[in-house]
């Protein structure tokens, strides 16, 4: 090698960053499946069907979600305090993404349901499983329960759920098919060029100030 | 170079890039880790969607009505109430403020009490209650005296105090800083009992004031500032300049900002004021402008009034005359009393701390009988009946050691909501009777310097958290709801003076009240009636009060006090001519009112309107005394009075008395909280006893001014008093006015006093472009601002650091000119000395067409928007600072160093506003945020923005109405309108081409008469 020959020690570094950071780069989907601790595991493979049908894989895929800590990456899936199932609520019981996400056509929040919305109907409901148990606890004790973002969006950046939700844009598009989902995972980068591929389609604004300020 | 030195391309970005990578990663900063719902969701609230709750200010006696914007349950804005019949919207810098006194991270949060070694320890509120109940109790079973000094109470408060009196048979003292019933005294003492004046400045065609910095601090500030604005439109009503534009005539001893705003200022020798009102009383009944004859049927029926008032004003200013050195000369007060004589609608203004020397009194007495003689009263001068609230123990100002003093030392001293050891003289024996009290009991927000001495300290609640109601005028009733929890334990005084009550040593109870609120309700029902109170009542919620003013209507029938001629006998005697010595004028500032704001850090910032000082006190002198005295001009020098001495930068001005040393009240704090303790000097603590009411004042006579070894540099935010003929701040004379409404083109003054520099502008056609120019399909945001009715409150400034989280960046930063407010005032000082033509300009981004700063961003971080912005993209910004040297208005702000919010000031923060890190620029957005949610609310109901819809925070606060902002595509919009005037401008526009989007209308020198 060159590097070798020319007998620097720069070279030899540079060449080893370089591999590591290729290394990092197309195993990237092997850490983005693996865990942290705390963090549910899960194989790339069986996110497929999840994130945009497996389209936004490759098109959405970027150098720096390695070097994001995981939260921000695609396919993050924390360990919620309370293993809610949205699979169960949306896709088998039917129920609507606004009943419990009321601010979604209201306000720039989508809005985390409080624990006495939960409580309307487990007050009655199940009431034997041991995760609806955890949140007869919380309730009782008066506490919130602490849920774990999932999907973060990158700073210095506004985003308004009324406006998006009132243009007709499907909750799929950004969340990914939630109502598939025991465990919410990040199912799109929900970085600058992921918006803009978006509004550049749908002729939406372009406009840093529409966002950035 | 050899080979084996040879670091390849190649490698070099391999190493940056991997080097890049790690950087990126290590400089992430973590966003919180929790969503935290509610446990049981507020059928209100919708969180990211803010909630306005109209409420009242409590800051000054004015009391204003206000809005407050809570998101998530947490106040974050106060602006002014649009439909309140005082402010109309407006609210000065020292209201809004009040967002920041609830989240003062000095204010109390327990209470507490006081240990031997003078450290503070925290009780439970039920062993504070009890103590202090078991202490009035034992000195009620002892005999003993038992004092409640409270601020000038309101309504139900005032009720509750009187019973609680009553009760525990406690004394209750009001007491006020600066005295806010000096007008219903005089007005008593003139119409007899029950009858109360106001002033309608919207209705006056000649304001002549005395003393009373009315624009500024005295009485009603906004109120007089939007009263006066009405009238200072001259093209803006449909007749064109037809509407008779009105004039200001000021008379006081220094440059406050009534003065600065009036067509002339007399600068009045101190103490002169009263013999110069005395002269102007009898020219005017010399002239004989006053013949009833004239004058419509309602002023003749008073004939006989006038012709008493003319008898006994003619007692009271027999001695008057003019002294050589008085400011003012026989001729131009023949001139004015000719004015005033032909006026139609005349108004005679007397008041204030100047006026609270020896001839005060008798000033008020005549300012009165004159607004008789010119047939005022009843006209500008509002007379109605007087509210219950007269019914109170008078309100007490510097004569409050002087009443505690004359009956045996009290035994309990319940001090609520005032600060008398800071605020009362040191020479008045304060101090050494809070030293003697054996308990002293301290309802306050703040640990302030007489909580410091109290036994035991109660924490209050501050007026966002609480209750209270307010008779603000006859009929006019304001009602503040709490618009968030309160932060800490703590407690209305209403609450806390009830459950004072009900504690166990005590035992009394209220009727059936167990707190505040329902007595309030109570006193409201009694009063609206029973029959559908419930709807009512929510609708006076909602409003903000009870505006409906049944009783508001001015009487008709007044008359004149037959108690009159006993009141002026006392005058018979004259008075000894003041010394002919310097004397010390302790004088309130519009930022800082009585200095109970001192620790908000948005007042320290905030530069005063008129020396544009911030983080510190000075010595207002004219430099003929400096030289007298043998001071230098930028040093520190020493006044020494009878009561004590104190040290402060000097500020050399021609614009004062030679006879007079003028420092601001509300600095030279020793406790209260970290932005204030050690800031300035506190002028009241080195006044002269006082002895009656009000009698010794604000003024300290055989005053003597040293050097001093003090070293300390004054902060003035402007740096130039004049504007060099570059023409920033145009005038333009009401005669050119009038003679080319129709013209667009009208010659106005690059500088006032300059006449051969005459500049002709108007809306003018655009020169060849160079550049591409930008085009705007929908909107072209743009504001324009009226400097006829801006009088450089600072309003706007607070408003712009309230909404836009901009960072208080402290003495230090501020010394080295890196402030970072996005909106200054510029006020620049023209002509000559005796005679000062002051202009005001709001200056803030102009937002240009062709901006200077655009070209020479290297990323792209700031650009033109295609609706007329100038955005800056913070998250772009590399902060090379190219754009903030190349941009000619100064406009821009540079984050030195990481901004600062101690817990829990941060809660303030506008979530809709990002919070700048270091090493960002950032700027005015013309509030984007407020444009942003008002095209939302226009895209979800299919229309186009409304006119009038978006208010930047400026612009909604401004008192005066000045600022004005809309939509320049649209010919209707206001702002085209005003853009179209023949006195609109654009800074610099015509040197530099940058095409600004903020019109500047030119300020109207001249008023009616010469």
């Amino acid at each position: 090698m060159r590097a070798s020959t020319s007998g620097s020690i720069a070279g030899p570094a540079a060449v080893g960053l370089f591999f590591l950071a290729a290394a990092l780069f197309f195993g990237s989907h092997v850490l983005a499946g693996t865990a942290p601790d705390g963090v549910a595991g899960g194989a790339a493979g069986a996110l497929a069907g999840v994130w945009r049908g497996g389209k936004a894989v490759f098109s959405d895929w970027k150098f720096t979600d390695v070097f994001l800590p995981p939260r921000y990456r695609r396919g993050y899936r924390p360990l919620q305090p309370v293993a809610y199932s949205h699979r169960t609520h949306v896709e088998k019981l039917g129920m609507e993404c606004q009943y419990c996400h009321f601010g979604v056509n209201k306000s720039a929040h989508a809005v985390i349901p409080s624990v006495d919305s939960c409580m309307g109907c487990h007050a009655s409901v199940r009431s034997d499983l041991p995760e609806v148990q955890k949140l007869k606890n919380y309730w009782e004790q008066k506490k919130p329960v602490e849920w774990i973002p999932v999907s973060n969006l990158p700073e210095h950046v506004r985003f308004s759920h009324e406006r998006h939700v009132r243009a007709g844009v499907a909750c799929y598009i950004c969340h990914g098919q939630v109502n598939k989902m025991d465990v919410v995972e990040k199912a799109s980068s929900l970085k600058m060029g992921f918006c803009l591929s978006c509004h550049r389609e749908s002729g939406a604004v372009n406009d840093c100030g529409a966002c950035h300020h | 170079m050899g080979e084996k030195t040879k670091f390849t391309r190649r490698e070099f970005m391999r190493i940056a890039g991997a080097g890049a990578g790690v950087c990126a990663a290590g400089c992430l900063r973590d966003l919180p880790q929790k969503l935290i719902p509610y446990v049981v969701a507020p059928d209100e609230i919708i969180p990211g969607v803010a909630a306005w709750y109209a409420g009242t200010c409590f800051e000054c006696a004015a009391h204003c009505g206000t809005l407050v914007r809570v998101r998530e349950g947490r106040a974050v804005k106060i602006e002014g109430n649009p439909l309140h019949p005082v402010n109309s919207g407006g609210l000065c810098a020292l209201g809004q403020s009040a967002v920041q006194a609830a989240y003062d991270p000095d204010r109390l949060r327990e209470p507490m009490r006081r240990n031997a070694d003078g450290s503070f320890s925290a009780v439970p509120w039920n062993d504070a209650l009890y103590s202090a109940a078991e202490a009035i109790a034992r000195a009620r079973e002892g005999g003993k005296r038992v004092v409640l000094i409270s601020e000038a109470l309101s309504l139900s408060e005032a009720a509750l105090a009187r019973e609680f009196c009553g009760k525990t048979g406690a004394e209750h003292l009001q007491y006020q800083v600066f005295p806010a019933d000096e007008v219903e005294q005089a007005a008593s003492a003139v119409f007899g009992a029950g009858v109360r004046a106001d002033y309608d400045l919207s209705r006056a065609d000649c304001v002549v004031s005395f003393g009373a910095d009315y624009l500024g601090t005295w009485r009603s500030p906004v109120e007089f500032t939007r009263a006066r604005s009405t009238r200072r439109a001259p093209d803006a009503e449909k007749g064109g300049t037809a509407a008779i534009f009105p004039r200001a005539v000021h008379f006081e001893p220094r440059l406050s900002l009534t003065a600065a705003n009036a067509d002339r200022w007399y600068k009045t020798a101190a103490g002169s004021e009263c013999s110069v009102l005395g002269v102007l009383f009898r020219k005017i009944v010399e002239y004989g402008g006053w013949d009833p004859a004239g004058q419509d049927s309602g002023r003749v029926a008073k004939k006989n009034v006038r012709s008493a008032a003319v008898r006994y004003g003619m007692r009271l200013c027999a001695g008057d005359a003019l002294h050589p050195g008085c400011g003012v000369t026989e001729s131009e007060i023949e001139a004015l009393a000719r004015e005033l004589g032909q006026c139609r609608a005349p108004l005679i203004i007397c008041g204030g701390p100047v006026m609270s020397g020896a001839d005060g009194e008798r000033a008020m007495l005549i300012s009165l009988l004159l607004n008789i003689v010119l047939g005022a009263a009843g006209k500008t001068v509002r007379l109605c009946r007087a509210s219950a609230e007269a019914k109170l123990p008078e309100v007490l100002s510097s004569g409050l050691s002087a009443r505690l003093a004359e009956g045996p030392v009290p035994e309990v001293l319940i001090v609520a909501q005032v600060n008398p050891f800071f605020t009362l003289p040191e020479k008045s024996g304060f101090s050494r009777l809070l030293e003697r009290v054996p308990f002293v009991v301290s309802l306050s927000v703040n640990l302030d310097e007489t909580a410091e001495r109290a036994h035991l300290v109660m924490p209050l609640s501050t007026t966002i958290e609480t209750w209270r109601d307010s008779e603000v005028r006859p009929g006019v009733y304001a009602l503040n709801q709490p618009a968030m929890q309160p932060l800490y334990q703590t407690q209305s005084l209403g609450d806390t003076l009830i459950s004072l009550c009900a504690a166990a040593p005590l035992g009394v109870r209220f009727a059936e009240d167990t707190c505040f609120y329902d007595y309030m309700r109570r006193a409201w029902k009694e009063r609206i009636g029973a029959d559908n109170f419930e709807e009512q009542w929510l609708r006076f919620v909602e409003l903000g009060g009870d505006f409906g003013g049944t009783a508001q209507e001015s009487i008709s029938d007044w008359s004149l006090n037959p108690e009159l001629e006993k009141v002026i006998s006392r005058f018979d005697v004259k008075n000894p001519e003041s010394s002919p010595g310097l004397s010390l004028l302790a004088f309130p500032t519009p930022v800082f009112g009585d200095g109970h704001g001192a620790n908000r850090p948005w007042l320290q910032e905030l530069p005063d309107p008129v020396s544009t000082v911030v983080w510190g006190s000075w010595i207002e002198v004219h430099p003929e005394t400096l030289k007298r005295f043998g001071i230098p001009k930028n040093s520190c020098a020493k006044v020494i009075t009878d009561g004590g001495e104190l040290e402060a930068p000097v500020l050399a001005t021609e614009h004062i008395d030679p006879g007079l040393v003028a420092v601001p009240v509300g600095q030279g704090h020793a406790a209260l909280g970290r932005f204030c303790r050690g800031v300035g000097v506190n002028p009241l603590a080195v006044l002269g006893a006082g002895s009656g009411k009000s009698a010794a004042g604000f003024i300290a006579s055989g005053v003597r001014l040293e050097r001093s070894a003090l070293r300390q540099e004054l902060l003035q935010m402007q740096g130039s008093d004049s504007q060099l003929g570059r023409g920033i701040i145009r005038t333009v004379e009401l005669a050119v006015l009038q003679q080319s409404a129709a013209v667009h083109k009208i010659a106005m003054h690059k500088e006032s006093h300059n006449t051969h520099d005459v500049h002709a502008l108007g809306p003018r056609t655009p020169p060849k472009q160079m550049y591409v120019q930008a085009e705007h399909p929908q909107y072209q945001w743009a504001m324009s601002v009226d400097l006829s009715k801006c009088t450089g409150c600072c309003g706007c400034v607070a408003a712009c650091y309230a909404e836009n989280n901009i960072a208080v960046s402290g003495r230090k930063m501020c010394a080295e000119g890196r402030e970072m407010s996005w909106l200054r005032i510029e006020r620049f000082l023209d002509g000559p000395p005796e005679h000062p033509v002051l202009g005001f300009l709001p200056m803030m981004c102009q937002h240009c067409n062709n901006a200077p700063c655009e070209p020479v961003c290297p990323v792209y971080a700031t650009y033109h928007s295609d609706e007329g912005l100038n955005t800056m993209v913070y998250n772009r910004c590399v902060g090379t600072r190219y754009c903030a040297n190349n941009c000619s208005y100064k406009a821009r702000r540079f984050n030195w160093v990481e901004s600062y919010w101690p817990e829990p000031l941060n809660w303030q923060l506008n979530p809709d506003v990002t919070v700048r890190c270091t090493g960002v620029m950032e700027k005015c957005t013309f509030c984007i945020q407020r444009i942003r949610e008002a095209e939302n609310r226009a895209k979800d109901e299919g229309r186009e923005v409304r006119d009038g819809e978006i208010q930047p925070a400026c612009a909604s606060s401004c008192p005066a109405g000045a600022i004005v902002f809309g939509n320049l595509k649209d010919p209707h919009s206001a702002v085209y309108r005003q853009a179209q005037l023949g006195r609109s401008y654009k800074v610099l526009d015509a040197e530099l081409n940058t095409q600004p989007a903020v019109t500047y209308l030119a300020k109207i020198s001249g008023g009616k008469a010469k």
